[in-house]
């Protein structure tokens, strides 16, 4: 068969093409635009049910993992400027909230779902409410670790019988990156910065790993590469429910050897709530606010602790599954939200200094 | 004249979104000279040594199997040349994945073997390409005198050159990842590299004039190493064929063919065939299959975990326990079957007598527990991914996998491919108009480069610029759709069309146009119904070429509202929490639908694709 040469005339293909993208921007108006940072696996079918409730068409831009929240803080501040077309912001996670608030790019709304959520975890001038939290934990391998022999805090990353088989993620990024701020805000600056850089050294000796992410460091345990790590209480969740002979620690409970402390008192673990805002300037206020109230209702809240995720409630009557914990049953990190979410941007330029090089 | 409207094009998409960004710049005056500390600058010579690594690598492989299978007769030559060009399609951090599973070793060199097996396509490419193009007489001349080997060293100095090309490109792209390199130190001495200090910076708001600073030292040394590439094209170094060419014939190998064979085929099972092969073991469920981990789940859930029921290794410090793969598979069987025993159940590989100890045994057992009953019922139920069993349970998974990522990604994928269709189709028409210019015009080189900004700078800087530029009120509608994708698309990915294609043109006789000049054909018809024509093949392979960037571009177009829909997006989303099988089967449904137009193409057309003169 002989073969012709292509006769085309992409001359009069380019307007066509051209059409073609113009056609697929005329979309139709959404009622409502939310961001959402928690991930898409679970809140996609939330959106959905949330959309069949009410008829409203919401257009969610999720995250990826690979961008830890900061692709939409960006966005947000970037939209802002310009036309802002966003108006609910469901965040996983807390520090960068308070950035969008110090920017002053949030609006108040006091949502009546909300009023038996702790103050602690409410802003007072009611520009975000916190909701289902995650808490820093220790992922321990039960293969590899005899019982009675966990780890049972912060300063086990250093202890020569951990030597090589402990992690924790980098904390530039993530949950990991507001752990490290609280530790400035809790421990102190000076206190801080020496751990920090004694981790740094400590890798370079083959006493500690320093991963990519949480992701990664309850793979690494899972698989009995490491025999344990920090993580989130969701990582953790999902090595447990794949059926992974892991066990939960929550770090620096006690006073102990490993464990953190500050005047005399353990330390606690940080736990780190999902927020969520109404953005200024937004084109749908009132559809904003309900999907605010929907998402801030005990409901929600209690499918979010039976979710693959193991969010724990904020609110204490909310039930929760026997492997979800409860506030109150470990010692949380006292901590200042608002001061972590203002401090946290020169903190990332300091442990950059530390980390990257 | 007919390159105006296309330069204006290209500058609305490709250039404007950076030119806000690089605007910020004057923002901070001192944001450039805040970059020449010691840290940045080790960061720097650090990223540089990991290109030049990644480079060799590509280069060791690449030259030797591009030539191999583009001029000798080794066996499959035509199979093995495609299937070459595979790992250049799979996103570097899926052949992360894959690698450090099966390899042990971690660190700096092991990040330079991955990139280096990533991006030796690229050398492979030009180096096929340059070797088809040497004159048969110049072979014939060089086999008179010293046989064989004198054959072999006149096609080594004639596609050196090219090699090279491509190493550069190699060495690009390993500069400019991040998350490869992140990944793979988990474990061991952590290897920091430039593009980690660009993503942290845009972190910290209120500096953006540093952050757009960061992607500057990137771009230098990008436009650095290519610009000794786009001197060689621009000199024809790169392509060797004469004016009265002769096409050579297959080099015939000899007693070495068998010896070339096998490299060819080693490095098409390790680079292509090993990540695919690897993703569909875990979309069958792989692991739980052929090691029935659902059973630890009751291990586990039997008395405080395993540990407890092995036996502590002698002079091992407390808690310590050995950490090597036979140890620590010899504990879970262990526990498993004390498990399963304690259950009421059959124990899987050991008889009972060499079950120890007796304590998990001895402990109630509450059948009726939630957590218990589930692990039993996923042993015997319709999860049979969790079962056990084998490779008939093995196929069942894989096909379940592959129809439940169907089912949830259909309109991903379809989106995917509609925008990457669309992304490839304007990007075509648009290139052969600047690729046209580029060797024609007097600034086609200062063209060329232009092209490439959008490619060179962080993906982060370029989305932002693009948000930037179109999130007004005018293009509301637009900016919320999937137009708002193909428009980051074509900004970001023409630069690459015009490379290919501009080196297409330059190999197509002036004299032919300048005949269709003075035969009355205008500049669309001469460029679209002369030139386009002759470079048929060349526009086919950057169709594709563009098509397949399109559908694992994920970087810049995760800040972009539209671009929630991609089936890239979806793949990360469920790397987090999904099932490894799911995930699997999602990026394998992905990585087809990068290769389907190329495999299409293979199997009804007979002309080979080109993506160089």
């Amino acid at each position: 068969m002989s073969r012709q040469p292509l006769s085309p005339s992409p001359s009069r293909l380019i307007p066509l093409l051209l059409t073609c993208t113009a056609l697929a921007g005329c979309g139709r108006e959404p009622d409502l635009v939310v961001r959402v940072s928690l991930d898409q696996i679970f809140s996609e079918e939330l959106i959905r049910e949330f959309e069949a409730q009410t008829g409203l068409d919401v257009k969610a831009q999720y995250d990826i993992e690979q961008t830890k929240t900061v692709g939409h803080v960006r966005a947000i501040i970037e939209e802002a400027r310009t036309r802002p077309r966003t108006d609910v912001f469901w965040n996983n996670e807390i520090a960068q909230t308070i950035r969008l608030a110090e920017l002053g790019l949030l609006q108040p709304y006091e949502s009546p779902a909300a009023a038996d959520v702790p103050a602690t975890f409410k802003d007072p001038s009611a520009l975000w409410v916190g909701f289902g939290a995650r808490a820093r934990v220790l992922i321990v391998n039960t293969d590899l670790v005899a019982a009675g022999q966990e780890p049972s805090g912060t300063l086990d990353l250093f202890d020569e019988r951990w030597r090589g088989k402990c992690g924790i993620a980098r904390p530039l990024t993530g949950t990991t990156l507001t752990h490290a701020t609280a530790l400035y805000q809790t421990m102190g600056e000076e206190w801080t910065a020496g751990f920090m850089n004694e981790l740094v050294e400590a890798n370079g000796k083959g006493q500690v790993q320093i991963l990519e992410s949480n992701g990664q460091a309850m793979k690494l345990v899972e698989n009995g590469e490491l025999s344990w790590a920090f993580t989130d209480t969701d990582d953790f969740n999902v090595a447990r429910m794949d059926g992974s002979p892991v066990q939960r620690v929550y770090p620096d409970q006690v006073v102990a050897k490993g464990c953190l402390q500050r005047d005399g008192e353990p330390l606690g673990t940080l736990l780190i709530p999902n927020s969520i805002m109404l953005l200024a300037d937004a084109p749908h206020p009132e559809n904003a606010k309900r999907f605010i109230d929907w998402v801030l209702s005990k409901e929600l809240e209690e499918r979010l602790a039976n979710s693959r995720s193991a969010q724990i409630p904020v609110r204490r009557d909310v039930p929760r599954p026997a492997h979800v914990g409860k506030i109150g049953d470990f010692r949380a990190m006292g901590v200042d939200y608002v001061t972590l979410g203002r401090t946290i941007g020169e903190r990332t330029e300091a442990l950059k200094e530390i980390f990257l090089r | 004249m007919l390159s105006w409207p296309a330069l204006g094009a290209f500058m609305a998409v490709g250039l404007a979104p950076l030119a806000v960004m690089f605007v910020r710049l004057q923002e901070d005056p001192r944001a450039i000279a805040a970059l020449m500390d010691e840290r940045t600058l080790g960061l720097l010579g650090r990223t540089t040594l990991l290109g030049c690594g990644a480079a060799l690598v590509a280069l060791v492989i690449g030259l030797p199997f591009g030539f191999l299978v583009a001029r000798t007769n080794v066996p499959g030559a035509a199979a093995l040349r495609t299937l070459g060009v595979v790992p250049i399609l799979v996103p570097p951090i899926m052949l992360a994945m894959t690698w450090t599973m099966v390899l042990d070793a971690r660190g700096p060199l092991m990040c330079a073997l991955i990139l280096g097996f990533a991006t030796f396509p690229l050398v492979s490419l030009f180096t096929s390409r340059a070797a088809e193009r040497i004159d048969t007489r110049r072979e014939e001349a060089a086999r008179l005198i010293g046989g064989l080997p004198a054959v072999l060293s006149l096609n080594l100095q004639l596609v050196l050159p090219a090699a090279l090309g491509g190493a550069l490109l190699s060495f690009i792209v390993a500069i400019n990842d991040f998350a490869l390199p992140d990944y793979v130190s988990a474990v061991g001495r952590k290897f920091n590299v430039y593009a980690g200090e660009v993503f942290s910076t845009w972190q910290v708001d209120g500096k953006e004039a540093r952050a757009v600073a960061t992607a500057l030292p990137l771009v230098a040394l990008t436009l650095l190493a290519i610009t000794p590439l786009l001197m060689l094209r621009r000199r024809d170094q790169l392509t060797t064929i004469d004016g009265d060419f002769e096409a050579p014939g297959r080099i015939q190998l000899g007693r070495w063919r068998s010896v070339a064979t096998t490299f060819c085929v080693l490095v098409v099972a390790v680079a292509a065939i090993l990540p695919i092969g690897r993703l569909a073991y875990e979309a069958g469920g792989g692991p739980r299959v052929f090691s029935g981990i659902s059973i630890r789940r009751v291990a586990w859930l039997q008395g405080g975990g395993a540990a407890a029921n092995a036996p502590a290794p002698t002079g091992s410090p407390a808690g310590g326990q050995d950490l090597s793969k036979a140890a620590r598979e010899a504990t879970v069987e262990k526990s498993q079957n004390a498990a399963l025993l304690s259950a009421g159940l059959e124990p899987r590989a050991q008889p009972p007598a060499q079950v120890a100890p007796s304590a998990m045994r001895n402990r109630a057992v509450d059948l009726a527990a939630p957590e218990v009953a589930a692990a039993i019922a996923a042993r015997e139920g319709d999860d049979v991914s969790d079962a056990g069993g084998g490779i008939p349970v093995f196929v069942g998974n894989l096909r379940a996998a592959f129809a439940r990522a169907f089912e949830l990604s259909r309109e991903s994928l379809a989106s995917s491919l509609l925008i990457a269709l669309l992304t490839a189709s304007i990007c075509l028409p648009l290139a052969l108009v600047l690729g046209h210019a580029v060797r024609r015009s007097r600034r086609g080189a200062l063209l060329q480069v232009a092209s490439l900004l959008p490619l060179v700078v962080p993906a982060t800087l370029f989305g932002i610029g693009t948000i930037v530029l179109w999130n007004r009120e005018f293009s509301a509608r637009f900016y919320d759709s999937q137009g708002l994708v193909v428009l980051l698309f074509v900004g970001r990915f023409l630069g690459i069309a015009v490379l290919i294609v501009s080196g297409a043109i330059a190999s197509y006789s002036v004299r032919l146009e300048e005949s269709a000049r003075l035969a009355g054909a205008g500049p669309i018809g001469r460029l679209f119904m002369v030139v386009a024509p002759g470079i048929w093949p060349t526009l086919v392979g950057t169709w594709i070429a563009i098509f397949a960037l399109s559908i694992r571009e994920l970087d810049a177009a995760v800040l972009v509202p539209a671009a929630n829909d991609t089936a890239m997006f979806r793949v990360f989303n469920a790397v987090h929490f999904g099932r490894d099988d799911f995930v699997s089967a999602l990026a394998l449904l992905v990585i087809f639908s990068i290769l389907l137009p190329g495999a299409l193409w293979s199997l009804f057309f007979r002309a080979r694709l080109r993506f160089l003169p």
